[in-house]
């Protein structure tokens, strides 16, 4: 009997022993936060959009990955449903892009590199303060993303003192700058958001 | 002292043998498609402490293909930026552009799988803050 137990009890410690090693070489698994519940006002997104879908199959693989493999970890890009918000005169497109309980801003820029830039942050938060960010460094800075549906400008104020405003177009805006950015402004339905915007120097 | 018969080892040993199998296997087919890492830097779990304005900075394990990386303070809603850099400590001309957020997390990637650097991660707050914490992508060959 005494054996018996012994047999059952290795059999257990193996059967631990490879569920663990499964788990740990697993990648990107921090612990998930929990998801939003609030609908992101993003009406770029939604049916009645005339902005075109995102079809790059290798755009829309690494945003998945970039995604699923954030810090917090854990969120699931649905790129059927992103769109193409912006497309400036200096090539850079602004992508929106639904995730579970989140709203990503994706940058994709000109270049041989094939770069792109991402900010996600949850449903709600993007309904207050928009998601953006800022990308590149001087003398080529460009605040950039999207902001909630009712939003129509953006001002950015510079280091050097001035100031830009852009109009917002499919929930998206492109502010260029030679200079650092400093601080972001505009008025959402729900109120006004001001807040900085420390690019690279 | 027990002894164990011919007829008890048989089956004993098969399941042992299958256990292992599949224990071999669970990890061989996790390994065989990780071509495509997802990984942590700055540090393996979150906690780095960093200060400051920029000048602080973390750094990820060398790789030539990488093709994306992010960074955030997971604990306190600071600025922070990601970029890809030549040198180990985080300096040296920027790889592509860097990104920069006023809190959360910033992030860039490369749908051209090749590019060497160090993915750094920096603190563009004026303060010292604990919890930073960064992810990396990269293929293996």
């Amino acid at each position: 009997m005494t054996t018996r137990i012994r047999w059952w009890a290795a059999l257990a410690a193996l059967v631990l022993v490879a569920s663990a090693a499964f788990a740990l070489t697993r990648p990107g698994t921090h612990s998930s936060a929990s998801a939003a519940s609030a609908d992101a006002q993003l009406s770029v997104v939604g049916g009645s959009s005339t902005a075109p879908k995102v079809t790059d199959s290798t755009v829309q693989s690494e945003v998945a990955s970039a995604v699923d493999n954030g810090t917090r970890g854990g969120a699931t890009a649905d790129v059927a449903s992103a769109r193409v918000a912006l497309e400036t005169s200096t090539g850079i497109k602004v992508l929106a892009v639904p995730a579970t309980g989140q709203t990503c801003a994706v940058v994709e820029l000109p270049g041989s590199l094939g770069q792109g830039a991402m900010h996600c942050v949850s449903n709600a938060e993007f309904n207050t303060s928009g998601a953006w960010q800022m990308v590149g460094a001087p003398p080529s800075v460009d605040v950039v993303g999207l902001v909630p549906d009712g939003v129509t400008s953006v001002k950015v104020t510079f280091v050097d003192g001035t100031s830009r405003t852009a109009t917002v177009t499919n929930n998206a805006f492109d502010i260029q700058s030679k200079v650092a950015s400093a601080s972001i402004s505009f008025t959402t339905p729900a109120g006004s958001y001001s807040g900085p915007a420390q690019s690279a120097g | 002292m027990t002894v164990l018969s011919k007829r008890g080892w048989a089956p004993r040993a098969a399941l042992l043998c299958l256990m292992l199998a599949l224990a071999g296997l669970s990890v061989g087919a996790t390994t065989a498609s990780a071509a495509h890492v997802n990984g942590f830097y700055c540090p393996t779990n979150p906690g780095a402490t960093m200060s400051l304005n920029g000048g602080a900075r973390c750094t990820s394990p060398f790789h030539t293909t990488f093709t994306g990386g992010g960074f955030e303070d997971v604990l306190t809603p600071v600025g922070v930026c990601v970029v890809l850099k030549p040198n180990s400590d985080g300096s040296g001309g920027n790889i592509g552009s860097p990104d920069c957020v006023s809190s959360g997390e910033a992030n860039i990637f490369f749908t051209d799988p090749g590019l060497a650097g160090y993915m750094t991660g920096i603190n563009e707050s004026s303060n010292f803050h604990t919890g930073f914490s960064g992810v990396d992508q990269y293929y293996t060959n």
